[in-house]
């Protein structure tokens, strides 16, 4: 892949890719409302009536929604666009235009990322309004940092995915992936409140580790050791990135 | 479009968002001016005096210092009495007892054995002068001296201990390695029960401690051991001692004279001996008073948490004991303050002047009238915070001596002038009944434990304090005692407290045909749960249906 880009034409492309991903609502909805819907309702609401969590869940699903809100454009965002864009040409039409696949691909992870700081924002918004959420500035920051990098693996996956299967499967797929590994992860229900042998599958999914780290920063973890945390989300990177590249190579040669 | 100015402002609004994100106040100790108290300053009574401390340090002692320091928020002292931080020079601490200590103005406590990696972890709380700690500073004797089986050994913390005098010096080495603060060695001359170290140990322990820079203390319990431990050369004694021997005015002058000082802890005496055997008692009090007269330093300590002391509260009862020792109110404060700091050398405690800790208990009583005034707390600061202390330790109302609960001799009265009544499940919907009536001086009760509320009960309830959901301090007492007979079967006695509302704490006792004195000790609860104790209950619970259950002479000790 070359990859020298034209500032001029990337920033077309990155809004071009931006106005797109706003158009789609099957995008655009589920992304940003779930993660959003989902914290006022668990986060907030039950907190109001005075949870168990004394106040506390406000604070602990922040992250488990902040994660739950990255990934789905990650996931989404990437993978299920770019196999939408391959079975309209889109793909096959950028390949052969002269810029390079990186600049695409360039494009799109930072969408992604602008999604997710979007939600970020809606969500630490909410947590300090409504949920009387305190932290120190630079738990805010680390927080929002971890979050943005913590895309990361699941913008890889997504790619995988997106370049492995077709449209509508790949929805399909990345549905398949993103609910469950998410609630199996903890995400909802904390993850020691699962019966033992379900604890253990958490620690096969990146999410759970994302968490983790997160949860570590407010000081609300399991007591792992971060560089755990951080070589388990490495090593899934790399797999998922070795997926993508794959999957590319496999469709270029189609 | 504008992409560059897009982007920038974005920027600009993440920022902006960033720095609008609340973050925790940062509570710094403020600068603060005690205006126009009586100031105790740990030596003599300054009147109409303000101090002024900022950063958890005093810095400043003086008069009209409110013109100095405008910033300051002023607390007005006038009409109050401000005494240095307490010091109890005799504990044993561990789990949260530095916390319960500060509750009642006892900033700093001289621990004399506890498990080494405690003291480790509390004792670099104390160079935390700025911080919001709520909880009192630790020094700390760490691992004690003892042989194999004396003394200190029968805790259950398994401790190195030390069988020649040739081992003193590695052994004082390992506990300074431990971090101990000073050495505390356990002697008895001639040990009847436990074993002891011998006095060429005691002498090379003591000699080694020195030598390695440190204060040695011997535990002893009668006049020829301390006779023994003075002459080795202790800096101190950490209890009065018995006997009524005339050497002990010498023994007086000799420790006067090398500046030895004793640490008496008349309470745990008072406790173990004041009931059952008052003129030993007596003979440590009357001690404590020659040495006393002979000038000896005294520090007041308590040797909490041990049967009928706690922290910090019994530091209050100790200075009583003092003063009745023969000591004036000032004398005893300065044996739980400048005393305590004189002896062990302690950096920044024990007095009010410049530089000292802003550990400070502002009393609404003056203590030269009654040094019972020193628990009527007005604020306790400690590293210059206010000491946020729990409702409960702010209640008067405290049982410290044997109560009678019901003797039954004339109704169902108790001496707190409350009424026995019939408790049962039925208000939560169960089916157990209960009748009870006086017959022959003690209270019988009948009834039926029932099946439709889980955890069915059914007996009698006496409230401690007539007035409606007020609560006792009963964790000076020990025990709970009463006379009881009937079916035989398990029964339990539940004490109700504010602490724990959805939960009773529950004493189960067993239950024959035979009249029998119960004796159920409070010393394993947890000493929070008793400081709000509203009413106390003896019911039957399961698995027993009908039941008889004759009761009386109900004590509270």
């Amino acid at each position: 892949m070359n990859i020298i880009i034209s500032t001029a034409s990337f920033k077309q492309e990155f809004v071009l890719d931006f106005k797109m991903a706003c158009r789609e609502l099957s995008f655009i909805l589920p992304t940003l409302l779930f993660p959003v819907l989902f914290y006022v309702f668990f986060g907030l609401l039950f907190n109001d009536l005075g949870g168990a969590g004394g106040g506390q869940s406000a604070t602990y699903l922040l992250v488990s929604y902040g994660v739950f809100g990255v990934m789905s454009p990650a996931l989404f965002g990437f993978g299920a666009s770019v196999a939408a864009e391959r079975d309209k040409g889109w793909l096959a039409i950028k390949q052969v235009a002269p810029v390079p696949a990186s600049q695409f691909i360039l494009a799109k992870l930072l969408n992604s990322l602008l999604f997710s700081l979007i939600i970020m924002v809606v969500l630490f918004m909410l947590a300090t309004v409504f949920g009387g959420v305190v932290l120190t500035l630079i738990q805010w920051l680390s927080l929002a940092a971890l979050l943005l990098m913590g895309s990361l693996p699941f913008c890889a996956l997504g790619l995988a995915v997106g370049f492995w299967v077709k449209g509508n499967a790949a929805v399909a797929i990345l549905n398949v992936i993103f609910l469950p590994s998410a609630f199996l992860s903890g995400l909802a229900i904390p993850v020691f409140m699962f019966p033992a042998w379900l604890q253990q599958l958490a620690y096969l999914l990146p999410p759970f580790h994302l968490s983790q780290i997160g949860l570590k920063i407010i000081e609300m973890d399991l007591g792992q050791s971060l560089l755990g945390h951080v070589v388990m989300l490495v090593i899934f990177s790399t797999i998922f990135v070795g997926c993508a590249v794959k999957g590319y190579q496999r469709m270029q040669s189609h | 479009m504008n992409i560059k100015l897009i982007v920038g402002l974005t920027f600009v609004a993440l920022i902006a968002f960033f720095a609008w994100l609340p973050t925790p106040e940062v509570k710094t100790a403020q600068l603060t001016i005690i205006a126009n108290a009586e100031v105790f300053d740990g030596q003599q009574w300054l009147i109409d005096t303000d101090v002024v401390f900022d950063k958890g340090m005093i810095i400043a002692v003086g008069k009209q210092l409110s013109q100095k320091y405008t910033s300051a928020t002023v607390v007005d002292g006038r009409d109050k009495f401000l005494i240095p931080g307490l010091i109890d020079a005799h504990t044993h601490a561990w789990g949260d007892a530095l916390a319960q200590a500060v509750q009642f103005g006892v900033t700093t406590e001289m621990d004399m054995f506890t498990k080494h990696a405690f003291a480790s972890i509390e004792r670099e709380k104390r160079q935390q002068h700025d911080q919001d700690i709520q909880q009192a500073d630790l020094f700390s004797a760490g691992t004690l001296v003892t042989s194999p089986h004396g003394h200190g050994t029968e805790y259950g913390i398994d401790i190195e201990t030390i069988t020649s005098a040739k081992q003193a010096d590695s052994f004082v080495a390992a506990r300074i390695k431990e971090g101990s603060d000073y050495i505390k060695i356990v002697y008895d001359k001639a040990p009847k029960g436990q074993s002891s170290i011998d006095y060429p140990t005691l002498e090379a322990v003591i000699k080694a401690a020195h030598q390695q820079g440190k204060l040695a203390v011997v535990h002893i319990a009668d006049d020829d051991s301390a006779l023994d431990a003075v002459h080795a050369g202790a800096d101190g004694l950490v209890h009065a001692f018995f006997g009524v021997d005339s050497g002990i005015e010498n023994l007086g002058l000799a420790m006067a004279k090398q500046q030895q000082f004793i640490i008496p802890t008349l309470s745990v005496l008072e406790s173990m001996l004041a009931a059952n055997n008052p003129a030993r008692f007596s003979q440590a009090v009357n001690n404590v008073n020659m040495l006393a007269k002979a000038s000896v330093l005294i520090l007041a300590g308590t040797d909490a948490p041990n049967p009928g002391t706690r922290h910090g509260a019994s530091l209050h009862n100790e200075l009583k004991l003092l003063v009745k020792a023969g000591l004036t109110s000032t004398q005893a404060l300065k044996a739980a303050t400048s005393n305590v700091a004189q002896a062990f050398k302690l950096p920044r405690r024990g007095y009010i002047k410049l530089a000292m800790k802003a550990d400070l208990v502002l009393l609404n009583q003056d203590p030269r009238l009654d040094i019972g005034h020193t628990s009527d707390i007005a604020i306790i600061y400690k590293n210059g915070f206010v000491i946020t202390t729990s409702s409960a330790n702010k209640l008067k109302k405290q049982l410290s001596q044997a109560t009678l609960l019901g003797d039954f001799n004339h109704g169902i009265n108790s001496s707190l002038g409350t009424t026995w009544l019939a408790t049962t499940d039925q208000r939560f919907k169960g089916n157990s009944t209960v009748d009870f009536k006086v017959v022959d001086k003690h209270i019988s009760i009948s009834g039926t434990v029932g099946n439709q509320f889980s955890y069915p009960w059914a007996g009698i309830y006496l409230s401690l304090d007539h007035r409606k959901n007020a609560s006792v301090d009963i964790s000076l007492l020990s025990t709970i005692n009463l006379r009881v007979k009937g079916n035989k079967g398990r029964f339990k006695l539940m004490l109700f407290t504010l602490q724990q509302p959805m939960r009773p704490i529950e004493i189960a006792f067993k239950v024959t045909d035979q009249w029998t004195d119960i004796t159920l000790p409070l010393q394993n609860i947890d000493h929070r749960l008793l400081l709000e104790v509203t009413g106390v209950a003896i019911v039957a619970a399961k698995p027993l249906q009908q039941f008889q259950l004759a009761v009386d002479d109900v004590w509270i000790k």
